[in-house]
């Protein structure tokens, strides 16, 4: 049970980690900017609270010494500079890889944490660092002048010392924010025969003047919402709640000692006048005036009220391994469902087919939805890529920028994760080869600083991402020359640029001299081709000598279920993804232009190449009188792809093909049919290649 | 832990009163109440105290309340003890002497 709220707490300090570098990164090129500034104070310290929270110490003192120095930077009396965002980013290295060992206590850590703590203790002036109690004193006094007075009601759940939380650490972190003042209410401990020790039956009213904001005080109880109840209201009159916890209070302690009882306590207030009646019958209100003032207070109170009710949180956190089973699931009641509306279409029966019916509108209803869930928008990782290109760039002594579009296109969690590491391929190429030295750019007439550009946007059921650089573009002679040596290409063969230019991606092709330990071992595009081939997707390359490079990846939504189009070759079914598909026509054999290299159709007279998937997949089944041709698009590119019979379209549940069929040209996947037989789901990208193939072939 | 050679009647609490022991504290004070019909509680020994030692502490005197027990805190009160109960909301003064500290506890 510890275990999986201290995974929790890992997951949520990994998101923050991830939040914390983008707004180092962002503040490095505004360090005035002041909301940057807070939200990389915030973000540090929940870090630092949470982390005590679950005992994780080491991370919590780091945390607290970098917060120290970025709580200066806060107040202006630190000016921040590249050596303090270096040291920032570093400390937030060393929390990841502490994060990494998933242990409280991290020995091989030590001497690192150390390193970067010294490195903090460097930025505190001497008092400070010495005393840091002393201080928050002084910093605490410059706030004081917008402090705002909080009523905190606490009720933790009882179970909350089995997530390894410990309350009074909370406690301890609302101390330290301002004038604290808190009453505890321990009630309903029973005497110790009946009690559990392991559950947490007290809770606590808290009264805290401070000039922290709401969102910092939020972000204290963020480990232990929604469990408990956390109820966090701004007071705007501190002295009529002073007046309220007064009276109230001698209620209770007469109570309590026993001086009067129950009943002589109502019968007193219920004698007492209210001071609106005092304040009418002395003349000194009107009841019209007092009614305007009773409402007025009526509305403030429900206003309050409805405050509290929406600072519930509208969002849960679901482990991604739930979603996938989840996926897989419906995956299987799709597949279950087609069996159904095949059996049910054999029986005829009216009643059936409309309960089939309906049961398949909910089915796609319920895949759409469970897909959408797994959807995460690609900016997340786009801007991981900040760093890197920070990073590697200084180490390179270059001078590189880094811009994004489209960071709001969505794409399966699972397509996400496989992105990353081709992603990291590409860019570092960009920025180790493509992108020249500040002086170099300056000779050729560009700017000192080069420019990454990563973009996404979708097509069809696709999502396009390209990776752009403004460097010096592919040395085409030299991968001729290359391409020569390794016997893959004719001295005499006449090739166009763009061809050349693919050839980066055959394993071990690298044109450069000079291997580095950042790129340039050949092992790179290949390795980003075939990641990006079981993804079910293409990449090509588009590069202009001096002007730069382009990298574009085509990547389906998600590798689970897709829309696809049912066909039919001799005994055999295909699927085709049906986002790519266009159109479907008749093949009238008189409309084929056909000689023993080529095969075109004549659609609405443009001349379109065709792949067979009888002759493709060697199929032996006679020929149909009346084909279909099926035009679809891959990249730019129009192709046709020749079928017995178009059937429909079909939800297709995509299985992975055994490792025996990992070879099988043209084909990407299967799926199983409402009969139970397989269909093979057609690869478009392969098909358009192995056409292109063909017609070069057709041309010599 | 309870104290026999030096002071039979004393409860000394061991140095980590924390969640972990919990549950073995609640049975030895138990042990400790059966035994005993004058009860006295040291926390001078107490290095590290969290939220369950104080919710323990309060059952004890309901406990000892329920079987008409006399209880009483002794000894002094370390730092890390005095920092829980008042940082905890469970009194508004933390005294180092456990005779005192007694008196400032809400609803004990």
């Amino acid at each position: 049970m510890i275990d999986k709220f201290v995974e929790t707490f890992r997951e949520e300090s990994y998101e923050l980690l991830g939040e914390l570098e983008n707004q180092l990164l962002l503040l490095e090129k505004k360090p005035e900017d002041k909301e940057i500034i807070s939200a990389v104070f915030r973000l540090m310290h929940t870090i630092k609270g949470s982390a005590a929270m679950f005992g994780f110490d080491q991370i919590s003192s780091l945390a607290h010494q970098v917060e120290s120095v970025l709580d200066l930077m806060r107040e202006g009396r630190i000016k921040i500079n590249r050596k303090l965002i270096d040291g920032t980013l570093k400390a937030r290295d060393l929390l990841i890889k502490m994060l990494d060992t998933g242990q409280q206590f991290v020995e091989s850590l030590e001497e690192e944490a150390k390193e970067v703590i010294d490195f903090f203790k460097d930025f505190l002036p001497q008092k400070e660092a010495s005393t840091s109690e002393e201080a928050k004193v002084v910093l605490e006094t410059s706030e004081s002048l917008s402090e705002t007075t909080y009523r905190i009601k606490f009720i933790p759940q009882k179970e909350i010392f089995l997530t390894g939380t410990k309350p009074l650490h909370i406690l301890k972190e609302l101390s330290e924010l301002g004038e604290y003042t808190c009453v505890a209410y321990p009630e309903k401990i029973p005497p110790l025969k009946e009690f559990n020790p392991e559950e947490c039956l007290t809770w606590w009213e808290i009264i805290l003047t401070t000039a922290k904001d709401l969102n910092t005080l939020k972000d204290i109880f963020i480990f232990v919402e929604p469990k408990a109840t956390v109820e966090i209201t701004v007071i705007e009159n501190f002295s009529n709640l002073i007046l309220e916890l007064k009276d109230k209070r001698l209620g209770e302690i007469l109570l309590d000692k026993g001086v009067i009882n129950e009943e002589t306590l109502k019968n007193v207030v219920r004698s007492q006048k209210k001071i609106g009646q005092i304040l009418v019958e002395e003349s000194i209100v009107t009841e019209q005036e007092l009614k305007s003032a009773l409402e007025e207070q009526h509305h403030v109170r429900k206003l309050r009220e409805k405050q509290e009710n929406t600072q519930v949180s509208a969002t849960i956190r679901v482990s991604s391994e739930k979603l996938d089973d989840l996926v897989d699931l419906v995956g299987e009641l799709v597949t279950i469902q087609a069996r159904l509306s095949q059996s049910v279409m054999n029986l005829e029966n009216s009643n059936l087919t409309f309960i089939s019916e309906q049961i398949e509108h909910l089915i796609s209803e319920l895949r759409d939805t469970s897909m959408s869930l797994r959807m995460l928008p690609i900016g997340t990782t786009f801007s991981k890529f900040n760093r890197l290109v920070r990073d590697l760039s200084a180490n390179l002594g270059k001078e590189i920028s880094m811009q994004t579009e489209g960071g709001e296109t969505e794409l399966d969690k699972t397509v996400i994760e496989k992105l990353n590491d081709p992603l990291v391929h590409i860019i570092r190429n960009c920025i180790d080869h493509g992108i020249e030295t500040p002086e170099a750019r300056e000779k050729k007439g560009k700017s000192r600083k080069g420019l990454i550009k990563l973009t996404a946007l979708h097509s069809g059921g696709q999502v396009i991402i390209i990776i752009e650089d403004d460097g010096e573009g592919l040395n085409t002679e030299k991968i001729r020359e290359k391409a020569i040596r390794k016997g893959i290409l004719n001295p005499e063969a006449e090739i166009s640029e763009e061809q050349l230019q693919q050839f980066i991606f055959m394993p071990g092709f690298s044109t450069t001299e000079n291997v580095t330990s950042v790129s340039g071992r050949g092992v790179g595009m290949d390795v980003v081709k075939k990641e990006i081939d079981s993804l079910r997707g293409s990449v090509s390359i588009q590069s202009i000598k001096g002007k730069g490079t382009k990298v574009i990846l085509s990547i389906p939504l998600t590798l689970a279920i897709i829309e696809g189009l049912l066909t039919k070759v001799g005994e055999d079914y295909f699927v085709l993804p049906l986002s790519s598909v266009e159109e479907c026509v008749e093949l009238i054999e008189k409309e084929e232009i056909r000689s023993s290299k080529r095969s075109l159709i004549n659609i609405r007279g443009e001349a379109l190449p065709y792949l067979r998937l009888k002759e493709l997949f060697e199929i032996s089944s006679p020929k149909e009188k009346i084909e279909q041709i099926v035009i679809v698009k891959a990249r730019d590119f129009r192709l046709g792809i020749v079928v017995d019979q178009v059937l429909g379209d079909y939800q297709t549940v995509i299985k992975s093909l055994g490792k025996m069929f990992k070879k099988a040209e043209g084909i990407s996947g299967a799926t199983i049919l409402g009969d139970g037989s397989l269909a093979l789901i057609v690869d478009i990208n392969k098909l358009s290649e192995i056409a292109v193939k063909q017609e070069q072939k057709s041309h010599g | 832990m309870q104290d026999k050679q030096s002071q039979e009647e004393i409860f000394f609490f061991d140095s980590l009163c924390t969640i972990e022991q919990a549950e073995e504290l609640k049975v030895k004070l138990l042990e400790y109440l059966e035994a005993n019909k004058r009860i006295c509680c040291d926390c001078s020994r107490i290095k590290k105290a969290d939220l369950s030692f104080i919710q323990t502490l309060y059952a004890f005197k309901r406990e000892c309340k329920k079987r008409s027990k006399e209880f009483h805190l002794t000894g002094f009160v370390p730092s890390s003890v005095r920092e829980a109960f008042s940082l905890g909301g469970f009194c508004n003064a933390a005294p180092e002497n456990g005779e005192e500290l007694e008196h400032f506890l809400y609803d004990f």
